[in-house]
């Protein structure tokens, strides 16, 4: 009976190895996400700071939750005044106290 | 035509006119569910203009309204058919703004709650990924002194089983011995009577060829008698 | 006292005025086209619309989660990528996608810059949209020819047609295919000057009918609120006029790439 023990049944379980940590079922995945942490930029994002007046515009009524429809208000009222003052260049002031042309 | 035929048009304009122009206005107050109080209706109108203080305000509303009245004078702005489209336009507009803007408003928000909703939601999981793989690798940190406590077990064992292994040769050997001598005695034993038996056999044989020789006999009548002698010379 | 407005007779039609605001005289050649017009200043109007306040303002700074400005973009897109997808299909539907969107939000943008009083619309220039169309029409053409040879004539057959029926049917189709080039355009011009031209007409009227007296001036806001109810329908048919566009576009190339 003890002649037939072998050596093998000597080493104890192998509970833990460097194959068998990476035999998890996501253990491939979280190598990919440790790399992708790794580059990612640390601590809080720059504040973004609007420049020139486009910029500055933009953060005023495009922005996050400054979103709003004022912007179409203002294409309106600036295609309105162009349209108008040129509709009078043109037209209208040659029309001036109802004389015909 | 000119203001100033219009002002004269205006004043020659009887009064009766402008009395008659109370009813529509009046019919229209009659039609609001709720008239709103004038200061109320003002502030609104107010607080819907840019800029901060009340002052401010009222200036700008002001001011427009008198570049109005002066660009429509000096004839700056020319009212042709147009203009009845800028009035309705700015109906558009503010029809668009009331109703329009807000259900837009709603939807857009609505729209952007749920992306950041769907973004939040997989940052939350993404998290409780990595967080459980922590903790699963973590559970094996103590993993080479376990492997070492194992190893000591085994090690133990070995001895163990040498030790056992010895103990039992040595009984082994033990009871052989006791076994070789057991049958020495057995064997001798068996000899010593083997050879009581010969001398017992040779005696009783010799006994008897004695027996029968008469001058033994003879001897042993002898001796018999002279037993008897003695015996009843004791007796005496 | 409202009799502000001048007494000479205006045509409804002078909104589609083209003026040159820089011109080219030249003896030899004919370079008016290169002339900036107010069609071109509208045309740029559109442009920087388009470029500059739909796509580069409304990106919220790159961020993942857009704003309210960038949802409505991406409605827009998306609305014209399953229309797309689903009148073109198969596995060309993506090609043509850019094309169809540019067209959609050219002539989007167009009609609802073109509904602003005092402004100019695009797209009731039927020599500039009949020629967007006829273009449009050629080049899904050529595309059907290019990719099946004589077989694209086969548009031109329904299929289960009887043998003597065909001669008379190939004339038909044949004709009502060269009539797409012409009446895609049209279909939106049509649109949007007669919209223009009935909101100017009717002004028109309500403007003569306010300026009588006080009285009319009160009750002519009885008609105005008619035309603020035309008004708010012409801007449903400039957004509807533009997907149709996009959509009659889309069926014309589908035509061209599976023929039926």
């Amino acid at each position: 009976m003890i002649a037939k023990r072998c050596l093998s049944t000597l080493i104890p379980p192998k509970i833990v190895s460097a194959k068998n940590l990476g035999s998890a079922p996501n253990a491939q995945r979280i190598s990919q996400v440790v790399q992708f942490y790794k580059s990612l930029p640390q601590g809080a994002a720059p504040a973004y700071k609007p420049s020139g007046p486009i910029g500055k515009y933009k953060a005023k009524y495009f922005d996050g939750d400054n979103a709003s429809g004022k912007p179409l208000l203002h294409l309106a009222l600036f295609v309105l005044g162009m349209g108008y003052s040129m509709e009078y260049y043109f037209h209208l002031r040659h029309h001036k106290g109802g004389a015909e042309h | 035509m000119s203001l100033r035929a219009l002002t004269m048009k205006a004043s020659t304009r009887p009064l009766v006119m402008l009395g008659m122009r109370q009813a529509p206005i009046g019919a229209r107050y009659m039609s609001t569910p709720a008239p709103q109080d004038p200061k109320e209706k003002a502030s609104s109108i107010l607080s819907a203009l840019p800029g901060n203080s009340a002052l401010s305000k009222t200036g700008i509303l002001a001011t427009s309204a008198a570049a109005a009245v002066y660009a429509i004078s000096n004839e700056l702005y020319v009212i042709n058919d147009e203009t009845i489209l800028l009035a309705t336009f700015s109906g558009f507009v503010a029809i668009a703004v009331k109703f329009l803007a807000p259900a837009y408003k709603d939807y857009a928000d609505a729209r952007v709650k749920q992306v950041s909703d769907v973004l939040n939601a997989s940052r939350t999981k993404h998290v409780d990924a990595v967080k459980q793989r922590i903790d699963s690798v973590s559970e094996l940190q103590s993993v080479s002194d376990t492997t070492k406590v194992l190893f000591d077990v085994s090690k133990e064992t070995v001895e163990l089983e040498a030790k056992a292994f010895e103990l039992k040769q040595k009984v082994d050997l033990a009871s052989e011995a006791k076994s070789v001598l057991d049958s020495w005695v057995r064997y001798e034993a068996s000899v010593r009577q083997l050879q009581q038996q010969q001398l017992a056999e040779t005696v009783i044989k010799k006994v008897t060829s004695e027996l029968s020789n008469s001058k033994f006999q003879d001897k042993v009548l002898q001796q018999s008698v002279a037993d008897v002698e003695k015996l009843f010379a004791s007796l005496k | 006292m409202l009799n502000l407005l001048n007494t000479y007779i205006n045509s409804p039609l002078d909104q589609f005025e083209i003026r040159v605001f820089l011109g080219f005289v030249s003896p030899f050649f004919d370079l008016s086209c290169l002339s900036f017009t107010t069609f071109s200043l509208y045309a740029l109007i559109v442009f920087i619309v388009i470029v500059g306040g739909l796509n580069l303002l409304t990106t919220n700074n790159d961020k993942i989660v857009g704003s309210r400005w960038y949802v409505s973009q991406e409605a827009m897109y998306d609305t014209i990528l399953n229309m797309v997808k689903g009148q073109i299909g198969g596995k060309y539907w993506g090609y043509y996608f850019p094309l169809v969107y540019t067209f959609f939000i050219f002539i989007f943008t167009a009609n609802l810059i073109s509904m602003i009083p005092y402004s100019f619309a695009l797209s009731a220039h039927l020599v500039f949209v009949v020629s967007l169309s006829t273009i449009i029409w050629l080049g899904a053409t050529i595309t059907g020819l290019y990719k099946h040879g004589l077989i694209f004539f086969s548009l031109f057959v329904p299929t289960g047609t009887p043998l003597a029926l065909v001669p008379l049917l190939v004339l038909i189709e044949l004709l009502s295919y060269f009539a797409r080039a012409i009446s895609l355009g049209l279909r939106l011009s049509a649109n949007i000057i007669a919209g223009h031209l009935l909101l100017l007409i009717l002004g028109g009227l309500v403007l003569s009918l306010m300026s009588v007296s006080y009285i009319y001036f009160i009750f002519g806001f009885i008609p105005l609120a008619a035309i603020l109810a035309i008004l708010c329908l012409e801007f449903a048919i400039a957004v509807i006029q533009s997907y149709v566009w996009s959509i009659l576009t889309s069926s014309y190339l589908k035509d061209a790439l599976y023929l039926h």
